[in-house]
């Protein structure tokens, strides 16, 4: 699910670019500085995750791992997709980098969605984690349909047609994302619970408490 | 009889004269000229044979497009696939995103944390 170049008219792909800078900005402030490697891992993950092809009649998709990003990272998810996507257009040449901006808010918006309901629902026991997990593992791909479909729907497409093809064409990796995550969030809340809490405030602090 | 001689040699010579005149009055009307029969003749053949012939040529024809239509199917299929094999990135470019990442986010987080050490031996 990626937009390629000359697909959304030129104000819509600037703004995104706008849009998508500050956002960036903000999850670059929100990130504290000792959870980089926690950040550089999630960014290498969702990066190589793009590789994974699950076979669909004729075509393929991906996994897009929103969700996991959103739950591991928080408020950081956004910059950890934002710096995979460009390497993923960079490289792969997945997407235009005309469309960056449109292709990150498309994936980073729901990781930071995620991020915020997986917090809010998973309480304290293991089981509400889980279905947590499973539950904003499969949201982040719909989300990311759904703002898929908007945005072709600003260069002229028909929204609901856009986001039923890409919903439908989806569900098996919401399947799949729904079970990884859910598995993800049951190890880690055993094994190491403390990758699964987000840091509040400002986030320039240090694990010291030494505020920047 | 020289003069029976003379007609049946005058005979000879007007019957070969009538024959001539037949052949090129035959090929005449439609060559105009003697360099001209040669193409005319092959299209004089073939308006006597038409119908069986033409009906030969489209089905060899029909067979031959069918047999190349198929081929190019295939070819067509197969620039496909070497165009999707060369669009996924082999293993050498995985690594080396991975290794922009960790690059990256080693170099903030090596900032990060001497300016974090800084801060402490400061405050020690």
């Amino acid at each position: 699910m990626h937009i390629s170049d000359g697909v959304l008219p030129t104000q819509v792909a600037v703004g995104c670019y706008v849009l998508g800078a500050v956002v960036v900005a903000w999850s670059t402030y929100r990130t504290r500085g000792d959870d980089l490697p926690k950040v550089a891992l999630a960014t290498a993950s969702f990066f190589v995750a793009s590789l994974v092809h699950v076979p669909l009649g004729p075509t393929s998709v991906h996994l897009l791992i929103p969700g996991i990003v959103g739950v591991l990272l928080g408020p950081s998810a956004f910059l950890a997709i934002a710096v995979g996507l460009t390497l993923q257009s960079m490289l792969f040449q997945f997407g235009g980098l005309t469309a960056l901006g449109a292709n990150a808010l498309m994936m980073g918006i729901p990781a930071l969605v995620c991020g915020r309901l997986f917090q809010a629902l998973r309480g304290s026991s293991r089981q509400r984690a889980v279905a947590a997990g499973a539950l904003v593992g499969a949201l982040g791909v719909a989300l990311a349909a759904l703002i898929l479909g908007l945005l072709l729907y600003s260069g002229g497409e028909d929204f609901l047609g856009v986001a039923q093809l890409a919903l439908a064409a989806h569900l098996p990796v919401m399947v799949i994302e729904a079970a990884v995550t859910a598995f993800m969030v049951g190890f880690l809340s055993r094994v190491k619970p403390e990758l699964l809490e987000l840091p509040l405030g400002s986030g320039r602090q240090d694990a010291l408490g030494v505020k920047a | 009889m020289a003069s029976r001689i003379g007609f049946k040699a005058g005979g000879r010579a007007l019957l070969m004269a009538l024959v001539a005149a037949f052949a090129l009055g035959l090929l005449g009307p439609d060559s105009g000229g003697a360099q001209n029969a040669a193409p005319a003749e092959p299209a004089g053949e073939q308006q006597v044979s038409q119908p069986a012939d033409y009906g030969q040529v489209l089905s060899l024809l029909q067979a031959q497009k069918a047999e190349l239509g198929q081929e190019l199917r295939r070819l067509h299929r197969e620039l496909a696939a070497v165009k999707q094999q060369l669009e996924e990135p082999g293993l050498g470019t995985v690594f080396s995103g991975i290794g922009y990442i960790l690059g990256l986010f080693g170099t903030a987080f090596f900032i990060h944390a001497r300016a974090a050490y800084q801060r402490r031996s400061r405050e020690d």
